[in-house]
């Protein structure tokens, strides 16, 4: 199995330092020596305790840095737990285990502690690559009792929960509830104003965490939780007060609310002096000038300092009052939010360690957010009231949180709250063999999902809309431009053939056409430098940036000239058509809401194929999407529309990445041209018409038949979508500089002439084919984004309960077949230890293929 | 030999069976049979025709009784198979295994299950609203020109 070095270091850092050298600020690990026992600091990311029996540390042995980096903080992200049964069993486990593996320890975590009743107990929790075990001692620190569990497979980051019961056995996780953390404060007696004689500052406990026991709690409540034998309290991950400091106001953590006191801190004045070393020295604190924590954990004796917010503790059985039954949990982590430093005190070179909840966490809620990380990470319930983590029945209530354990049993810091906590699968957990999660089946680093970068988008050229003139317009504006168009060229009278040597009175030839076009236009034709027109199923106004002059108008620059006010034909004014100015970015882009979607069942129907989900992106159409993909996830789209020609492409995103998109053609071109040639023509030749018939022949003559106008009009219609870019549009504008080349069937001419409303959809009336590629359908679609779900549902009549007993729910569990109840088929047993003749194994292996009842 | 005969109301698979009304009687091997399926001669006892479950404590297994047939001189002999789930109960139940279907699960799982009743041709159909893009209205046209 590979190192993950990223994770843990190559192995020739790892080291286990001499405990009994002194202290080297130069040299890392670093380390203090505490009353009878000592403390590694590793690299100042991570700390390895050890127990005051130096024998037992391996010196210059490489160590596994991985149990110093997990519990704890985002650099703990993958994080294992393994939960041990109760019983002889267990230790019957532990000890083949041993036996197999030949386990060395690379590392060594100590508890040592001495209580009243039962004399000195020492606790050792061992790491190696494959295990986690507790070797106990009693105080002749002989005839030890090992427990060896299986950890998470080298080299995952793990927490490794051993709970040793010292004198007994190791509990498991089912019988209890799990982890209530409980956030309160708490100041002990050492904590006082008191100047003649300054204690250094003891607790200032604010993290405790109960464990409960009864799992049933949320179907049975706890009748009397004070004096039954429900629970468990005391663990540790308390703060302390790092340093001999006077408070002036101490009055104010009086209150045990917490709520009250989050806009309080600590205040010290100088401190008189250091604190005596005894034998119950933790901390021994220099100066400092605000409200400087240091997180360790709770306990009567000898110190315990694994970091993290629950870092290390231990959990008596209070609830009778009687029996002081001691758990040990071993958690060991680092959080860069726990600050070390050494200084002189007295001449003794004195380790701290502390945190301010303002600098390092941001404030007290801040701090309580991380705190409820950090818990989350064990993967159990916890909840942040004192009082009802004892009292509250419930776990799905809202004090109650739970931490998320993804499929793989790792936990990554979240957690559910209330009612939600019923959608985890610890809900479902009512004994240890229930928990899903196998160490020796936990995939590789490497095997995981790698993280993901987050999909970013070239935002593209800001000034995509310079270079040309673009204007933002109406129907109105459109309609305008046409009457415009329409006034300046329509000539007053008949059209004669060129080359007529008698131009009749009040009729025009081509040639005096063209020569006032020049003189007029400069040129140019207007309409030659329309580049485009696109219709937008939405106000472009409020998606595009618009010129300095916006809101005022503008006449619209077409080449030399513009759409001023203008003389047409006969002397009269043409009125001026005016627009909006758009600059900027040629891209209109939408972005929609995050959504999350989550599991409707929670179980098999949420998949495919029986759940199906489409999504009906506007202007776009439907695209499936893989339901599978999207629980737990946000789904956005992100629409990109390309003004100029009307093209866009939809991204849908699953949380930052983009794992699916869709061309679509927002736009629709607008074939003004069109109309304008069937005006001046059918005009001309209906003026021509009336005049006489020899006229109209001559006309006729000239421009062409029938098959020579309708290639005409086809020409200058498939321009609009011909060629590439704005450069295509031309052609389908171009017309009246073409009068006099093309032909133009009369008939033709008529009908549209009559056509007197000049439509800009899509479809315009009286127009022929626009553009292949606009989606013209689509133009009356929904703006909206919308998620189809399609779910199965059960047959009318179904019985849960009728189907598990008679069918059984599907599963795939493995256990003892005892652990299950009731109707089970299996697929196969591991049918050692079962004193059957062979005839009768077949048997039991097809009762158990076919179903028993337990 | 001695055979305890028992009524078992139980469904045959149950793992771990309630039995009662046990009497106790002499029996001896109805020729040559097995322990996994014997036949046993006993005296004739109307009563024990409800009975249909022994066990043979010298053969420490537990049987079905498959049928009893009454033979001339107030004899019966009734024949059995074993259990196999109740004599070996306590050691099936710490085997390892995998179990594919179970009752106490209580709801669908993650494993998809083809014998759930599920309408094959009618779906539930949600339809959310996940934003709408853009105004209608306003200035929707796109003009550019050179």
């Amino acid at each position: 199995m590979a190192i993950n070095t990223a994770i843990y270091g190559t192995p020739d850092t790892w080291r286990v330092w001499d405990l009994n050298s002194n202290y080297d600020p130069k040299q890392a690990p670093r380390y203090v020596n505490f009353t009878g026992s000592t403390t590694a600091i590793i690299d100042d990311t991570a700390m390895l305790k050890v127990g005051r029996s130096q024998d037992k540390v391996q010196l210059n042995t490489p160590i596994d840095n991985s149990i110093a980096m997990i519990g704890v903080d985002d650099d703990c992200s993958l994080v294992h737990q393994t939960w041990h049964k109760r019983g002889t069993s267990v230790d019957e486990t532990f000890a083949v285990q041993m036996k197999r593996n030949g386990v060395n320890p690379l590392a060594w975590a100590w508890r040592y502690g001495t209580y009243s009743n039962y004399n000195s107990i020492a606790t050792m929790l061992m790491y190696d690559r494959q295990h986690a075990w507790a070797y106990n001692q009693d105080y002749e620190y002989n005839n030890p009792d090992i427990y060896i569990a299986p950890i998470a497979s080298y080299p995952m980051q793990s927490v490794h929960v051993i709970f040793v019961q010292v004198y007994k056995d190791i509990e498991s996780t089912k019988q209890h509830g799990g982890w209530f953390m409980d956030l309160y404060t708490y100041l002990n007696g050492h904590l006082e104003n008191n100047a003649t004689s300054p204690k250094w500052c003891d607790q200032y406990r604010i993290i405790r965490a109960v464990y409960i026991r009864d799992l049933y709690r949320n179907k049975t409540a706890v009748t009397d939780p004070e004096t039954r034998d429900e629970y468990y309290r005391g663990f540790g991950g308390d703060l302390y007060i790092a340093g001999p400091m006077i408070l002036n106001e101490l009055e104010e953590f009086t209150d045990p609310n917490r709520k009250e006191q989050q806009n309080r801190v600590l205040r010290y004045s100088q401190p008189t002096r250091a604190a005596t070393s005894s034998s119950n020295d933790r901390f021994i604190s220099p100066y400092r000038p605000d409200d400087y924590l240091g997180i360790t954990l709770s306990s009567s004796s000898t110190p315990n300092l694994i970091f993290g917010s629950i870092a290390y503790g231990y959990v008596d059985c209070s609830g009778t009052g009687e029996t002081y039954d001691l758990y040990y949990m071993g958690l060991v982590g680092h959080t860069d939010k726990l600050h070390t430093e050494f200084y002189e005190d007295n001449g003794n070179r004195r380790w701290i360690w502390w945190s301010s909840i303002d600098d390092d966490f941001g404030g007290l809620d801040q701090f309580i957010q991380y705190c409820h990380k950090q818990v989350a990470y064990l993967g159990g319930f916890f909840c942040d009231s004192y009082d009802a983590a004892q009292k509250e029945p419930y776990l799905d209530s809202d004090y109650f949180y739970l931490g998320t354990i993804d499929d793989d049993g790792v936990t990554h810091g979240a957690y559910t709250q209330g009612a939600d906590n019923k959608t985890q699968k610890q809900w479902e957990w009512e004994d240890f063999e229930q928990n899903t999660y196998d160490p020796n089946k936990t995939p590789e680093a490497a095997d995981k999902e790698q993280p993901s970068d987050p999909y970013t988008f070239d935002k593209g050229n800001p000034n995509g809309l310079a270079g040309a003139f673009y204007y933002l317009c109406d129907s109105d504006i459109l309609s305008n431009l046409q009457l415009w168009a329409r006034d300046i060229v329509d000539p007053p009278g008949p059209f004669v053939k060129p080359g007529t040597l008698e131009v009749p009175e009040g009729s025009y030839s081509p040639e005096e056409l063209a020569y006032d076009i020049e003189r007029r236009f400069n040129g140019s034709y207007p309409f030659d430098n329309i580049l485009s027109i696109q219709w937008f199923p939405f106000d472009l106004s409020r998606e595009l940036s618009q010129g300095p002059d916006f809101p005022d108008l503008n006449v619209i620059v077409l080449g030399n000239t513009t759409t001023s006010a203008i003389e047409n034909w006969y002397g009269g004014s043409v009125m001026a058509v005016n627009a909006r100015h758009a600059v900027g970015s040629q891209y209109v882009v939408f972005d929609s809401e995050a959504h999350t979607i989550d599991e409707y069942f929670n179980d098999f129907r949420d998949y495919t194929p029986y759940t199906s989900m489409d999504l009906v992106i506007p202007w776009h159409g439907t695209i499936s999407i893989d339901p599978g993909q999207w629980y737990g996830h946000s789904l956005t789209t992100k629409m990109v529309i390309d003004v100029i020609t009307g093209a866009s492409t939809t991204y849908i995103m699953r949380d930052s990445i983009v794992i699916q998109s869709i061309d679509g053609h927002v736009g629709a071109s607008v074939p003004l041209s069109i109309r304008n040639i069937g005006d001046f023509a059918s005009s001309t030749i209906a003026s021509s018409q009336a005049l006489n018939d020899q006229r109209y022949n001559n006309a006729r003559t000239y421009i062409g038949d029938a098959a020579g106008i309708a290639g005409g009009i086809t020409m200058m219609a498939a321009g609009a979508v011909t060629g590439n870019g704005v450069a295509a549009m031309v052609g389908g504008i171009s017309l009246v500089n073409q009068i006099g080349k093309v032909g133009l069937d009369v008939t033709q001419g008529e009908e549209q002439y009559k056509n007197k409303e000049f439509s800009v959809g899509h479809a315009p009336s009286g127009s022929t084919q626009v553009s292949s590629a606009t989606p013209a359908v689509s133009q009356y679609a929904s703006r909206e984004l919308r998620l189809i779900i399609k779910r199965p549902h059960l047959l009318p009549g179904y019985n849960a309960a009728t189907y598990g007993s008679s069918v059984g729910f599907a599963c795939n569990k493995q256990g003892t077949v005892g652990s299950f109840s009731g109707l089970s088929i299996f697929s196969g047993a591991d049918l050692e230890g079962v004193n059957a003749t062979d005839a009768e194994k077949q048997m039991i292996y097809s009762r158990l293929q076919a179903g028993i009842i337990i | 030999m001695d055979v305890i005969l028992y009524k078992c109301d139980d469904d045959p698979r149950t793992l771990d069976k309630t039995l009662g009304d046990g009497v106790t009687r002499k029996c001896s091997v109805y020729g040559q049979c097995s322990v996994v399926a014997p036949a046993l001669l006993l005296r004739y006892d109307a009563t024990l025709l409800q009975h249909n479950y022994m066990y043979i404590g010298d053969w420490h297994r537990y049987y079905k009784i498959d049928n009893i047939s009454v033979d001339r001189g107030e004899q019966m002999i009734v024949t059995g198979t074993v259990d196999v789930l109740q004599t070996y109960n306590a050691q099936i139940k710490t085997c390892p295994a995998t179990c594919i279907r179970n009752e106490g699960v209580g709801r669908p799982t993650y494993i998809p299950d083809s014998s759930l009743p599920l309408y094959p041709d009618s779906d539930y159909v949600t339809s959310l609203s996940l934003g709408t893009y853009g105004e209608s209205g306003g200035l929707q046209y796109f003009l550019a020109t050179k």
